[in-house]
């Protein structure tokens, strides 16, 4: 029964902890501008994470160390600096990102400026990455973020006309009066939201510190392909309340307060709460795993003591690159940029930085000396393959389309 | 000498990449610049007029909160604003774009002062004036969207 329990606290928090302020950006605003026009590209970008992922777990569980401890040791320290470098500016973006969504989810709540509250979250988010347990932090806001089951209900709630929305889903084209480039940039930024890289440094990480073995391989995989791919499910009720709403009336979403409303027309006050609660559990949760990820990353690559299953006085520089990176998250904001501006910008370097995140983990996947014959096999293998070319064609695209459609506005 | 080799390729994509950056900064504005930064300030102020809309009425019919309601439209005063600078910001370049500015620029400050009026009525607490100040939005979501119409 305690396995039993675990197992589905497990796939709960994968699902809840799935969604976080860059799959809330990108989708509603694909939603608002195409209809469901890009749903294909959330299914691509869930089955693309779920196959990494799997590798990921895998590597962790019968190697015992994380991907990443692996990649240097495998590619040696160079490629690996580059690796660290680029992982660690996107992490940290989306950690500015996430704290900036946790103040939004705030200032809609109580009406004062998220500039006021970025300080407390700051200070929280820190004191709970120094002080609260491990298991705590990743299924206490992962299970939270299942309010964002309210986005699901509301697209039955909302009268959806299923024949429109087949129509769109099955158009992978733009509609009149946006262009290609727009188009992309977007297809772009879903398929980033769902491969954001912070993602699999934490649950490569996150298994070192449940510490797995090959006996939780079942578990491991049972939260990768049920947990990730319903998760998605949220994603996509996102872009489809937005679409059912906003599209229509050619208005685009660019604030989060716009990405709740659908909920607020549906189910009144009592949605408009449950969607802002998912939005602070799901950024808040976020910028747990993308603050330990920074660590993660740093000790790592160096070879310092870290995690949370150690006291922090035994992983102190691991717990001075948390408060460094939370600093910095915190800095960027109070230059007053806006945090969803800034997730844009988080989702396209994630774009670019993707194949340096993905591609070691595809190489270590395939090595026997840390996997014996639990290597890829066949189809592990083309998958992985075919994700890769996506994600190269992604990295390659993104600059250009960034300079062509200036950040997807016209 | 190996060094230099090695980071020639480099240097030689930064001093493009300065170049384009630079070409692009400074070069003139001409009648698609213009159009693209009165279509884009037009699409801004009518994503916020309409959405200011949408929310507020969800707020008479109970269904969002005051506070959500308050930041919704601070948001959109804020985006209009922004738009109405941005799109100031550029001088028309010929007649075609004279005639632009003369016909978007009234329309957006209207967005902005019928988003002040609708704030203003919102702090009152009293939602016959907010009712009132409502049904202005609509004609000036209206203008908005046939200038988007004619010029995207």
């Amino acid at each position: 029964v305690k396995k039993l329990l675990g197992l589905t606290l497990g796939i709960i928090s994968a699902i809840g902890g799935f969604v976080d302020i860059g799959d809330l950006v990108a989708n509603s605003q694909a939603g608002s501008r195409f209809g469901i026009r890009h749903a294909w590209v959330m299914v691509v970008g869930v089955l693309a994470i779920c196959v990494y992922a799997e590798m990921c777990g895998r590597v962790v569980a019968i190697s015992g160390r994380p991907v990443f401890d692996l990649v240097r040791e495998r590619l040696g320290p160079r490629v690996a600096l580059v690796n660290l470098t680029a992982s660690y500016l996107v992490t940290l973006v989306t950690l500015g990102a996430e704290i900036g969504g946790v103040a939004l989810s705030i200032e809609l709540l109580s009406g004062t400026t998220y500039l006021l509250w970025l300080p407390a979250v700051a200070l929280v988010l820190w004191l709970l990455l120094w002080r609260v347990k491990f298991g705590v932090l990743e299924n206490l806001f992962g299970v939270a973020g299942l309010a964002l089951i309210i986005f699901l209900v509301a697209v039955f709630r909302l009268h959806a006309n299923w024949s429109e929305l087949a129509g769109q889903a099955r158009h992978i084209s733009p509609p009149s009066g946006e262009n290609w480039p727009n188009y992309w940039f977007l297809a772009v930024s879903i398929f980033a939201s769902a491969m954001t890289p912070y993602e699999v440094f934490f649950f490569s990480s996150g298994g070192v510190e449940e510490r797995w073995t090959a006996k939780d391989l079942g578990q491991s995989r049972a939260n990768v392909f049920i947990g990730f791919p319903l998760g998605g499910v949220l994603a996509l009720a996102i872009m489809v309340t937005s679409a059912l709403i906003f599209y229509p009336a050619q208005i685009s979403v660019d604030t989060l307060g716009q990405t709740a409303l659908p909920t607020a027309l549906a189910f009144g006050r009592i949605g408009l709460g449950l969607a802002i609660l998912g939005f602070f559990a799901a950024t808040f949760g976020a910028a747990l795993e993308t603050g330990l990820s920074a660590g993660y990353t740093v000790a790592q690559y160096f070879g310092w003591t870290w995690g949370k299953y150690v006291k922090p006085r035994q992983a102190a520089r691991f717990h001075t690159v948390l408060l460094v990176s939370v600093l910095l998250g915190f800095a960027a904001l109070l230059t007053t940029i806006d945090p969803v501006q800034l997730t844009e910008y988080m989702l396209m370097l994630s774009a670019v930085a993707l194949p340096l995140t993905y591609l070691p983990i595809l190489v270590v996947a395939n090595d026997r000396r840390y996997l014996g014959d639990r290597t890829n096999g066949r189809l592990a293998n083309a998958l992985g393959t075919v994700v890769m070319v996506v994600v190269l064609a992604a990295a390659i695209a993104a600059i250009p389309l960034m300079v062509m459609t200036g950040m997807g506005g016209y | 000498v190996i060094r230099l080799r090695h980071w020639a390729p480099l240097f030689v994509a930064l001093v493009v990449l300065w170049a384009v950056v630079g070409y692009l900064l400074t070069k003139p504005t001409d009648f698609h610049d213009y159009r693209k930064a009165a279509v884009q300030s037009a699409e801004s102020g009518y994503n916020a007029v309409s959405t200011a809309e949408i929310t507020v009425r969800a707020q008479l019919d109970d269904k969002v909160t005051g506070p959500f309601s308050k930041t919704t439209l601070d948001w959109a005063s804020s985006a209009v604003a922004g738009a109405w600078k941005q799109f100031a910001g550029v001088a028309p370049v010929d007649e075609a774009t004279t005639a632009m500015r003369d016909e978007l620029g009234p329309i957006l400050l209207s967005a902005v002062r019928v988003l002040g009026d609708l704030t203003k009525a919102e702090d009152s607490g009293s939602p016959a004036a907010t009712a009132h100040a409502l049904g202005q939005l609509g004609p000036v979501a209206d203008q908005l969207s046939g200038f988007l119409e004619q010029h995207k």
